[in-house]
């Protein structure tokens, strides 16, 4: 067990780190509260000049030293259950999910972000299995941030439904978080009780529990994106040029006297439509309507065969009695043939025998 | 040999005392990397060959098609083939008609090949179908020629049932991606001791010579146009000169465009399939092309005979027709009604 003084200065540190995070990141009051951590100044909008450091960096850099300190004081052991974990110690358990938080709010050049986005997944990969060893994460929610399996597939309406869930609970929290604060707030310096305490600790790590889960499936797909803008840069494929390229050159005609920019989109079912459907086209008739036409046309070419048949063995009968004119026709086709054969040697096209 | 009617065009030679040995076949070429052996691929066969077929599994089919893909590459575009050997038309999926042409006309590899294309799509087995023609050519490299199809295309098979085939049994696309990766390397056309020539659709007004047929770039997916395309697509025609062809895609020929090709290639039979025909073969141009269509009762529906050719050590030729397998498993059923009801 840590001692108190080493608790203290860990606090202290912790405090530090949470500041530099939400003012990279965005605010979080229950954590600030928690940490007992100035207000954040957080500017979202401002887009950091390349070169120069960013929030982020600050919090970065914090949190590497918060992590390393806590590692060296080795706070939790594999074996214990939540409930065994002093309580100012819960919050340390936050620390991966805040420095992945980090990388994300990092911003700049793409590959520099790519770079920043690995390592954020790395980090919460380590909050995942951390929390998992507390029994926090769900069977299915540890297959698909553990063992990321492809056989993991969610509908577009699983996903919506587990979104809404999470927000309502994540609401819940907020309240419940709230209440407990005030609590805390009004209780005496003397009272040593720590029951609400720990409560709300372990609302908040809940709550990032929750986040984190958002965020991976997000940052899986940022990492897919660049990685595919990296390998077309590494192919000399400027995305940006491209979509440029594969911009429209002119407005759509406009309808009868309208201007060109103005369209009645009408096309409504047509795009719900297209929503559901497979990527390939599919085929428009059963094998047995195939069979049927493929009959059909089967049927019309032995018909035909039969009347040519017939034609054939009448203009042949044409040939053989002294018709001068089909006798003349058969005489200009051999010798024509026979010309074709002259410039033309037999066998001359297959020289590989 | 049931319900296999013969029409002997030429008169077969008597058939020696002994069984026929095969054409001796040339040294195996250098071994392809992957590691198949020869008896995997007999368990494979022997798996696939049968009435209860089971279909490979996925990693077996993609190490399948690699090493069909390596032996492939070595082949010619005008792939040269020696007799005796039996020459079979489109298949289209219909995997118990298979094995009803190899009851028919012989087993590899006792009987050698020649397959021309169109072994997917329409029928509800093109899996087990083109699985077990690739593990043949496989096993038996030089005895089995395998020729491409319009069909054996990415395009053509999304469309015409492949693609949805694959997807049922394997419950992803990897299986049909292997399959079609594999089809780009398949030769376009082969030629039978110098004199048949073999080829799914027909001509095309853009090559006059064998030669220039050698010269394509045939691995790539078939164009929309242009020789590899038409050679792929086009119908002889009983008109003369070339036509436009009511696929949309390839030529019609007329018997002037095949006397020329013949002649000028030393050619005395072009032998084609890609057309459904009512006795299984089809003579046109006087004689100068034959369609072959081995799929009987086409789309379990067209009522038409299925039929091959086989040519023995003299070039001379036999069809041998047959008609849709019986459905086995049906029959059994049938024949074990409880005697109690009696």
């Amino acid at each position: 067990m840590a001692g108190a003084a080493e608790d203290k200065s860990l606090g202290a540190l912790f405090s530090d780190a949470v500041f530099a995070v939400t003012s990279a990141a965005g605010p979080w009051p229950a954590l600030t509260y928690l940490a007992n951590a100035p207000q954040p100044v957080f500017a979202p909008s401002t887009r950091p000049e390349p070169g120069k450091s960013q929030p982020a960096d600050a919090a970065i850099d914090k949190l590497q030293i918060l992590a390393e300190t806590l590692r060296l004081a080795s706070l939790f052991s594999r074996n214990e259950q939540l409930d065994e974990i002093p309580t100012p110690h819960i919050k340390f358990m936050i620390v991966p999910y805040l420095s992945a938080l980090a990388f994300q709010a990092w911003q700049g050049e793409a590959a520099e972000r790519l770079n920043k986005l690995v390592r954020c997944d790395a980090e919460l990969q380590t909050f995942f299995s951390d929390v998992d060893a507390y029994a926090l994460l769900t069977e299915s929610q540890r297959d698909y941030v553990l063992q990321n399996t492809p056989e993991f597939v969610q509908t577009p309406m699983q996903k919506r439904e587990e979104k809404i869930a999470r927000l309502k609970m994540e609401k819940a929290a907020e309240k419940q978080l709230q209440n407990l604060m005030e609590k805390l707030e009004k209780r005496s310096a003397t009272d040593d009780d720590d029951t609400d305490l720990r409560h709300a600790s372990i609302i908040v790590l809940q709550s990032a529990v929750r986040r984190a889960l958002d965020m991976f499936s997000s940052l899986q797909e940022e990492i897919e994106i660049l990685r595919f803008a990296e390998r077309q840069r590494s192919k000399g494929v400027d995305p940006r040029v491209k979509a440029e390229q594969a911009r429209p050159k002119r407005p759509p005609p406009g309808i009868g006297d309208m201007p060109p920019t103005f369209r009645i989109v009408n096309e409504r079912e047509q795009e719900r439509a297209a929503v559901f459907r497979p990527s390939h086209s599919l085929p428009t008739y059963t094998i047995e309507e195939w069979g049927e036409i493929e009959a059909r046309r089967l049927a019309r070419v032995e018909r035909e065969k039969k009347e040519k048949e017939i034609a054939a063995k009448r203009r042949k009968e044409d040939e053989d009695s002294d018709d001068d004119e089909a006798v003349e026709r058969a005489t200009m086709e051999a010798r024509r043939w026979d010309d074709w054969k002259d410039e033309h040697n037999r066998g001359s096209g297959n020289t590989i025998r | 040999m049931s319900g296999a009617e013969v029409d002997a065009a030429t008169p077969a030679p008597p058939k020696p005392p002994v069984a026929p040995v095969p054409a001796a076949a040339p040294p195996a070429p250098s071994t392809p990397s992957i590691s198949l052996s020869n008896g995997d691929l007999d368990r494979f066969l022997e798996q696939l060959l049968s009435e209860s077929c089971k279909p490979l599994g996925e990693e077996e089919v993609k190490g399948l098609c690699e090493k069909a893909r390596e032996i492939l590459m070595e082949e010619s575009n005008v792939q040269a083939v020696s007799c005796p050997v039996t020459v079979s038309g489109d298949i289209h999926g219909q995997y118990h008609d298979l094995l009803e042409l190899f009851r028919i006309g012989g087993t590899c590899p006792d009987t050698n090949y020649l397959f021309m294309g169109d072994y997917v799509d329409r029928g509800y087995y093109s899996v087990e179908t083109v699985t077990a023609l690739v593990c043949l050519k496989v096993r038996y490299p030089h005895r089995v020629t395998i020729l491409r199809g319009n069909h054996e295309s990415r395009q053509i098979t999304q469309v015409y049932g492949f693609y949805d085939e694959c997807l049922r049994k394997y419950g992803n696309a990897n299986v049909w991606k292997s399959f079609t990766d594999m089809f780009d390397y398949l030769p376009l056309t082969a030629l039978v001791e110098i004199s048949i020539f073999c080829l799914h659709g027909g001509l095309s007004p853009s090559i006059e010579t064998l030669d220039q047929i050698r010269e394509l770039d045939r691995v790539q997916e078939v164009p929309h146009e242009g020789p590899m395309c038409d050679l792929l697509w086009s119908d002889p025609d009983d008109r003369c000169g070339w036509g436009i062809s009511p696929r949309g895609a390839g030529y019609t020929f007329g018997q002037d465009i095949s006397d020329q090709f013949n002649h000028s290639n030393s050619i005395t039979l072009i032998a084609r399939a890609h057309q459904l025909v009512m006795e299984g073969y089809n003579w046109c141009h006087d004689r100068n092309v034959v369609t072959i269509f081995s799929a009987p009762n086409y789309c379990y529906r067209c009522g038409n005979q299925a039929a091959i050719m086989e040519l023995d050590e003299n070039k001379n030729y036999t069809f041998l027709q047959f008609d849709p397998a019986p459905r086995r498993g049906e029959d059994h059923v049938s024949r074990r009604s409880p005697d109690y009801f009696l």
